[in-house]
């Protein structure tokens, strides 16, 4: 097959368009297609938090678009949620669900993939100019990456967050349609190459221990339990890298939280698949 | 065959090589470390002083045992004399420092006599066997170990924190004694956090960290490198330390789990933190990472204090705060990282900010970078040792 220049036209007769160009691309092509009838999975930011777009992750909110479908021979617009956002309620949704989250505390470990494959290119690249004592080659990233992390590259807002973190706050509410819950992430890029973890410290309303949510998490779809205390065996970037579920592990009870009603857990992801394609094209098939 | 101790290359964990894209940095401190790659030996200076202490260092051919020597040096700590002890494995080993070369000695039960200082930092089985042992003998130990920290008694010391719980161990009382140094996240925690909680006391500390390999010793620092090369040439990785590959990969602290499920790491935080502070009802939770960099931690950490605590307020505080640094630049989205402060003393703290997840003005969210051989370590242990005198 031959790759084709996306234009105005490229969309006669389109049922379904997988986005993820970018957001400035998104902006421009999507509602055109949407016009011409397609209906389009977009995995950029640029219309997430619009009123009236479904903002979805099938195992989490499903019914958020049911209203759309391809038999319907209606256009309409579905927006992937950000990478972090997918994985971090992919785990924590299962828990939610029995016992709501009033609070939640996300430190990020993010890989290169989440800024493109040109970044995981220049990760590859920075590590062997680095071991061989040579410069690091900086085009993506302005500083050094290879050996090294730092707070994520978006852009800081007024309140001190960068827009990697506002968008887990933001998305999880409107995912959760809690616009309640209270989220703090902190986002920070480490030097893997294709799937985030994420510490995750919850604080529920009503007591949940750690034995029901590992059962909970074990029940949930797309989830992986990898929770062995004795070998030491807890989701690693690694061995979550090009599979589609999310592993949990490191379930346990808040020690700084009064009896039953706080969690930490330890979440990994493959970025590019479910943080991305893989929940795209599991949206698509809800809509046939 | 005399062996001269090799330090690990440090052109891939400083941060004042002219590599780093970023400006010059200047090497802290007056210096005269000459260390650059393929070079076999340290050169070192140092302040003889004829009326300073007798000092020893055990564990000297280790990652902080090198580092020992570096700081001592820097810091012009004026030692009497200099006795440099491992295991038997390194006996005979050369260091050369002011032009003298020195030989290691093997560590046994006769290696304390006359020795005022002696600095431990080769893991717990030897402080456990040689610590009690030099303080009988009229040492005053500092050990880096975990072995004696949560010991009653035993005072557990950040100088900057809580100088005053060693106030009654001094050289010239010529007497035996023991400090401890408390764990390298710890340090750096609560070097960024003690500024802060002094003003409004810290009630909920929730920390995410990411540690380097430097925590598990030279060795570590080494199979990561060789790791790294190994997985670029398509080759696997070789494990002797960590069971898994660590090249590009990050995983949960090495250290053993307890019945709780947080692992040995997590609960040396909370606990020391509650000694140090001297605060048994403080809340702490902790999640330990151990991600592929060389000798810096990182560490995320979410804070919810007594009374209200403004972002600007806790800047200006931690700008005046001794021992650490202010990287909190959002316009250039500049902010620490375990690189930039590699090879420095002070702790760097950024992403100052209120916690919008809790209510008013008594959260906030900070991100802070330590150098864990240096201020996790060594640094800290000179720094008592000099209070000592």
């Amino acid at each position: 097959m031959v790759v084709e220049e996306l234009t105005e036209n490229s969309f006669h007769g389109i049922d379904i368009a997988l986005f993820s160009a970018g957001g400035s691309i998104s902006k421009k092509f999507g509602p055109l297609a949407v016009d011409q009838g397609t209906i389009v999975v977009d995995n950029s930011s640029a219309f997430r938090m619009d009123e009236g777009i479904p903002l979805v992750i099938p195992e989490v909110n499903l019914n958020a678009m049911d209203h759309i479908k391809v038999n319907n021979k209606k256009g309409g617009l579905i927006a992937n949620p950000n990478c972090s956002t997918i994985i971090c309620l992919m785990a924590v949704t299962p828990l939610h669900r029995h016992s709501r989250v009033k609070r939640m505390v996300v430190s990020t470990y993010q890989a290169a993939s989440g800024a493109g494959a040109a970044a995981m290119a220049e990760l590859e690249q920075q590590t062997r100019e680095v071991l061989d004592g040579k410069p690091p080659t900086c085009n993506i990233f302005k500083r050094q990456y290879a050996f090294n992390l730092f707070s994520h590259n978006s852009s800081l807002m007024e309140n001190g967050y960068n827009e990697e973190e506002m968008k887990l706050v933001k998305e999880t509410r409107k995912i959760w349609n809690d616009p309640a819950v209270k989220v703090t992430a902190t986002c920070i890029r480490v030097p893997v190459m294709r799937a985030h973890a994420e510490s995750i410290n919850l604080e529920f309303e009503e007591p949940l221990d750690e034995d029901s949510a590992r059962e909970l998490l074990r029940k949930a779809a797309g989830v992986v339990v990898v929770d062995d205390r004795q070998a030491n065996n807890f989701p690693t970037p690694l061995e979550v890298s090009n599979r589609d579920d999310v592993a949990v592990g490191r379930v346990r009870r808040d020690i700084s939280q009064e009896g039953n009603k706080g969690l930490d857990i330890f979440v990994c992801g493959d970025q590019i698949r479910k943080g991305a394609a893989l929940n795209a094209v599991q949206i698509a098939e809800k809509l046939l | 065959m005399a062996s001269h101790v090799r330090p690990v290359s440090t052109q891939l964990y400083s941060a004042n090589h002219s590599r780093l894209l970023r400006g010059g940095y200047d090497f802290s401190g007056t210096a005269s470390v000459k260390c650059s790659p393929h070079q076999k030996r340290r050169v070192i200076s140092m302040s003889h002083n004829e009326h300073g202490p007798s000092v020893a260092v055990v564990g000297v051919t280790g990652a902080v045992g090198q580092e020992f020597l570096s700081v001592l040096s820097e810091r012009n700590f004026p030692y009497r004399s200099m006795k440099l002890l491992a295991s038997k494995r390194s006996a005979g080993k050369h260091i050369t420092f002011e032009g003298e070369e020195m030989v290691v000695e093997e560590l046994t039960e006769n290696s304390f006599h006359g020795i005022d200082i002696a600095l431990f930092s080769a893991g717990g089985s030897i402080s456990k066997k040689f610590g009690p042992l030099a303080v009988d003998q009229g040492t005053i130990v500092v050990d880096n170990s975990s072995a004696f920290r949560m010991d009653e008694g035993i005072p557990l010391v950040i100088p900057e924190v809580n100088l005053n719980a060693m106030d009654h161990i001094k050289v010239n009382n010529k007497k035996g004694g023991l400090i401890a140094n408390p764990n390298c996240s710890t340090i750096i925690c609560l070097m960024a956090v003690t500024p802060l909680h002094r003003h409004s006391r810290v009630k909920r500390m929730v920390v995410s960290t990411y540690q380097a390999a430097s925590g598990a010793g030279a060795a570590a620092m080494a199979e990561l490198e060789q790791q790294t090369r190994e997985v670029l040439d398509g080759k696997p990785p070789t494990c002797n330390i960590f069971k898994r590959q660590y090249a590009f990969n990050l995983f949960s602290h090495n250290s053993s789990l307890m019945e709780n499920g947080y692992n040995e790491e997590e609960m040396k935080l909370v606990k020391e933190t509650r000694k140090i502070w001297n605060d048994p009802a403080v809340k702490v939770t902790a999640t330990c990472i151990r991600v592929p960099v060389m000798r810096a931690h990182a560490e995320s950490i979410n804070l919810e204090f007594e009374e209200p605590l403004d972002e600007d307020s806790a800047r200006e505080l931690l700008r005046k705060a001794a021992g650490v640094v202010v990287v909190d630049d959002r316009q250039a989205n500049n902010f620490p990282t375990p690189l930039e402060v590699s090879n420095r003393d002070d702790v760097a703290v950024g992403r100052v900010r209120r916690d919008i997840s809790q209510e008013g003005n008594k959260g906030l969210d900070i991100f802070v970078c330590g150098d864990q051989i240096r201020k996790g370590a060594a640094l800290n242990a000179v720094q008592i040792a000099e209070k000592l005198l």
